[in-house]
């Protein structure tokens, strides 16, 4: 339940304030919830939402959340990550 | 004490390969599905009227807090310069109206009605050099022109879905304009670099300063921007010209749209 609240902020506060918010969200989220990857599917959603041109790039929120992804993906069994939800 | 944390094998790999999988099928069903598309456009839209509520109720907020009396003040100079305005107006009507006649004689008329339409978003609530407007397939197509007021050209449609759209500023990186110097009259390409500035490399001894007006010509003749700033680079021999918009994107409410 946490995790479906969670995305729908994702999803609809940068919408309502500004594209830029997803990326603080982003990382908020990625705290509290580790490398969760359901979370592309709202950067994929935000990604058709904007218009950020055509191309590779205009895949730009998706790319920068898959990247962070991996990371965490690649360093949470190292750290001590508490996880909140 | 610090602890290290191992994933079990067994039941991690087939619980994210499923989730994966399925957030792949989501994604894709965004993608190419058409009533999830619209099923996240829709919602997307009643994000964007909720921030503009939110926007209004933040523009009004400092208004319930001022003093009663510079409220009383305020009101009495904008009284002031309501008038003036109203003078100006009509001042500007009766030029327009000869210049539609003179227009008329010459054969210059637009035959093409412009459309207005109300902005939906501006930055920074959508990317830089973006706008969203509320009109739809119905009744604009993609590269039509958008326009402010009667002379400004604002960019092109670039995107519709369902009843808005996205155009996409002439300053949007990658965007070439062409126009003229309305003083020399000389044709100049500008490349937008975004962030409400357009750019041009030109030979070192080209007759451009700052201030100088870029026009576009198409059915009328409308601004395309002004130039801001000159950068000379003598080892080169050319000058790099920015050009920025001549209004405000952010604060801009009602629009046009003219087609082709």
């Amino acid at each position: 339940m946490k995790n479906i609240i969670s995305l729908l902020v994702l999803f609809f506060v940068p919408i309502a304030f500004g594209w830029w918010l997803f990326l603080p969200l982003f990382l908020l989220y990625l705290y509290l919830a580790h490398a969760r990857i359901e979370v592309l599917v709202v950067a994929v959603a935000l990604d058709r939402v904007y218009y950020f041109g055509s191309g590779f790039w205009s895949f730009r929120l998706s790319i920068i959340c898959l990247i962070c992804l991996l990371i965490a993906f690649f360093v949470e069994g190292r750290l001590r990550w508490p996880r909140f939800f | 004490m610090i602890y290290l944390t191992k994933r079990d094998r067994q039941t991690f790999w087939p619980a994210f390969l499923g989730k994966t999988l399925l957030v792949v099928f989501g994604i894709f069903l965004i993608l190419f599905f058409g009533p999830v598309k619209k099923l996240v456009f829709g919602a997307a839209s009643l994000g964007f009227e909720a921030g503009g509520v939110i926007k209004d109720i933040g523009l009004y907020l400092p208004k319930l807090l001022t003093d009663k009396h510079t409220l009383i003040e305020k009101n009495t100079e904008l009284e002031g310069e309501l008038e003036k305005l109203r003078l100006s107006l009509l001042d500007a009507d009766s030029l327009e109206s000869e210049n539609l006649i003179l227009r008329r004689e010459l054969g210059f008329s637009r035959t093409e009605p412009a459309i207005s339409a109300f902005v939906v978003a501006s930055p920074p609530m959508i990317p830089l050099d973006t706008l969203m407007i509320g009109l739809g397939a119905e009744e604009v197509s993609i590269g039509d022109l958008v326009v402010v007021g009667e002379r400004i050209a604002l960019g092109s449609v670039a995107r519709i879905f369902g009843k808005k759209s996205d155009v996409v500023l002439n300053t949007f990186p990658g965007i070439l304009s062409y126009g003229h110097n309305a003083r020399t009259n000389e044709s100049v390409e500008f490349v937008g670099v975004g962030g409400g500035v357009m750019e041009s490399t030109m030979p070192i001894n080209f007759d451009i300063e700052v201030g100088d007006q870029i026009l576009l010509l198409r059915d009328r003749t409308y601004l395309l921007g002004v130039v801001n700033m000159i950068e000379e680079d003598a080892t080169s021999g050319s000058k790099n010209i920015l050009v920025s918009l001549p209004v405000g994107v952010s604060k801009l409410e009602v629009v046009s749209v003219v087609s082709f």
